[in-house]
Formats: structure tokens, C-alpha cells, sequence
């Protein structure tokens, strides 16, 4: 991985219409400067005998041009639809090379190369809608009134318990003789709520 | 005349090649000393313009090897996160989810379930309820017989 290449989404990467109904080549010109002279364009001189005729004739849509130049290293310049330029050095490389790039230019996007940082994309992410905090909560629950009593069986508070307790011990005064007589009677008087 | 001053005096850059990624060899330092100081750019004071930019950018590149292995126990760490806040909605225990699914026939990992649990609510609750059936059925039927949980809503009769 490159250090110095950025990162983009699916989206801006790759726009995925072209070819549907119509494929347009995006290079739009390319121009190819060489010295005549030097050795480090002898690759480019050779591609320029030998294959840029064929080049140039299997891509009508692609402007070729030709600019030698004394005293310079070879350089391919690439221009595309979306206005990208991108200048690619031909020193000293063969002819397979050079066609090997004029290949590549041929079938660019213009986009610029960088990093994919996701693998997925998608326009309508959630279908059924976020989950938000009243997703799993009935609607009714809007229209509560507070006390609520609910129909759910709840087990007895403590006080409750207590109560239950005490009155079946009354009930079946099963708890009586644990109580001595004078307690009883102290127990039926502290009784609240009775006269 | 061929006039070559102008050419003598520039600083020699081999150009970078956009599809490979990788620098072809450059024979005047400041390109390389430049490379350091664009990935040190967002750093603070002195440590993005002085020769302290190599050292804290390596230490950077250290941090970005070592990262790697954290950031997938991170994630998986915030995918059950996640996974056991949205059943605790929906009263179960998240803990028994995997092995219910498992023997449901249901395998989901932790990233599916955490992204439908948020984009796909009714989803996750009609998984949940798979794994709560699953849980509360008595081992004899493969389950585990867990008392009552989950959401209690109808899937099975809609599969």
C-alpha cells in the first residue's frame, strides 16, 4: 500500500454507469512527448513505428498527439472527460512497457486511484427505519395515566406479606398458642382501626 | 545552442506511478525529507517540521501495525455490545444468543445481528424470538429450557 494514497467509498470510486447503456471512453487526449535523439525514448520511438497507428485508429474517441522534443525525458500525458491530467514518465522504458500504459490510460476512468475504504455500498441502508427509542415500546404507552395498575401477576410486597401472614395466623388461630393469654388481649386492643 | 542550466537546476523527481502506488527511486533527499513531512502535517509544533517529524511518524507507523490486531477486538467487542443492549430490550439474555441460533439453524455473525439490530429492528426481533423459543424449549427438543423471555411475538407461524 502506498503511504501516500487517500482513501474514498464505492460511490466516489467507482461510478458504475458507464457501459449500462452506452460505453463512452473517458480518455480524451493523450500526447506523448520524446526526444528524438536520446536513448531514454528509444522505447517510445520504437511504439511510435510500430503501434500508435493502431492505437490511434482503435480508439476514435482518443486524440493523439505527437510533440518531440529536444533535450527532454519522455513523458505521456493523459487527459480525461472529467478533466483529470495525469502525466506518466516513459524514461528509458521498453515498448511493451509504453503499450502496457497507453493500455491502462485507454481503459481509466479519470477517477483518481486511491485506497477503497469500504467494500459495500448501498442508497437505501435501512429498510424497516432506524431503530429508534419507541421501536420496541407499544404506542399505547403514549396515553398512559399514572398510578398504574397492571394485569401482570406481581409477587406480594413485603407489607403484604406480613399481612397475610398475621391474618391466617388469626384465621386459624393456628398462631394462638404460641400467645399467652395476656398477650392476646394486648394484641386486640393495639389493634388500629377497630373500636 | 542547447541550453541545459535550467535543466541542471531541477530538483530531480521520478514520478510516482498513480496505479502501483509505489515511488520509483528519487536521488535528491528533499523528496524523500517531503514524503515525511505530508504524513506529519497534522502534527503539533515542532514535531511537523524538524527532523522530530521522521521520529514521531515512525512511532505512527509502529502505532498503525500494533492497531491492526485492536481494532477487530474492539469491534467485536462493540458488536456484542451492541448485540446485548437491543435483546435487553427485548428481555433476553444476549448470552445465550449464539448457541440458540446455533441450534436453530440461524448463522448470523456478531456484525450482521449489531447492523440489523439498528437498521432492521423488526428483524432483530423476529431473531430474537427464534432464539427465545429455542431457549425455552426443553432440552429433550434440542432447547434449554430456560423459563419465560424474549419478545413473545408470533414468527414461527410466518415462516
Amino acid at each position: 500500500r502506498g503511504l501516500m494514497l487517500s482513501k474514498t467509498f464505492i460511490s466516489q470510486n467507482a461510478l458504475m454507469n458507464n457501459g449500462i447503456g452506452r460505453y463512452v471512453p473517458q480518455l480524451a487526449r493523450v500526447t506523448i512527448k520524446f526526444c528524438k535523439e536520446h536513448g531514454s525514448s528509444q522505447g517510445v520511438r520504437r511504439y511510435i513505428e510500430e503501434e500508435i497507428v493502431d492505437f490511434a485508429r482503435k480508439n476514435p474517441a482518443t486524440v493523439v498527439y505527437l510533440k518531440p522534443r529536444r533535450h527532454r525525458s519522455p513523458v505521456l500525458v493523459a487527459e480525461f472527460l472529467n478533466g483529470q491530467t495525469y502525466y506518466q514518465s516513459l524514461h528509458m522504458l521498453g515498448s511493451d512497457t509504453v503499450s502496457g500504459f497507453m493500455e491502462i490510460y485507454r481503459g481509466h476512468s479519470g477517477v483518481v486511484y486511491s485506497e477503497q475504504g469500504k467494500y459495500t455500498y448501498s442508497d437505501h441502508p435501512s429498510i424497516q427505519g432506524y431503530w429508534n427509542p419507541t421501536t420496541n415500546k407499544e404506542p399505547a404507552s403514549a396515553l398512559y395515566k399514572f398510578p398504574r395498575h397492571t394485569s401482570l401477576p406481581q409477587e406480594p410486597t413485603a407489607t403484604e406479606m406480613l399481612q397475610q401472614l398475621f391474618n391466617s395466623q388469626q384465621n386459624s388461630d393456628g398462631g394462638a398458642e404460641h400467645f399467652s393469654q395476656g398477650e392476646k388481649d394486648r394484641l386486640e386492643t393495639r389493634k388500629q382501626g377497630e373500636s | 545552442m542547447v541550453f541545459l542550466t535550467r535543466n541542471l537546476f531541477v530538483r530531480r523527481h521520478w514520478h510516482t506511478s498513480q496505479f502501483f502506488g509505489h515511488e520509483t527511486p528519487s536521488y535528491d533527499r528533499v523528496w524523500e525529507k517531503r514524503r515525511i513531512y505530508q504524513q506529519a502535517a497534522h502534527y503539533f509544533g515542532r514535531f511537523r517540521n524538524t527532523k522530530l517529524a521522521r521520529r514521531y511518524f515512525t512511532r505512527s507507523l509502529t502505532y498503525q501495525t500494533e492497531g491492526r490486531s485492536i481494532r477487530k477486538r474492539v469491534r467485536k467487542e462493540l458488536w456484542d455490545t451492541r448485540i446485548e443492549g437491543s435483546c435487553q430490550e427485548l428481555d433476553y439474555n444476549a448470552w445465550y444468543m449464539r448457541d440458540a441460533l446455533t441450534r436453530a439453524g440461524v448463522y448470523l455473525d456478531r456484525k450482521v445481528l449489531a447492523n440489523i439490530a439498528l437498521t432492521e429492528p423488526r428483524t432483530f426481533r423476529a431473531v430474537t424470538e427464534i432464539a427465545a423459543t429455542k431457549s425455552m424449549d426443553a432440552p429433550e427438543d434440542g432447547g434449554m429450557g430456560m423459563k419465560k423471555c424474549g419478545p413473545g411475538i408470533d414468527v414461527y407461524s410466518k415462516l
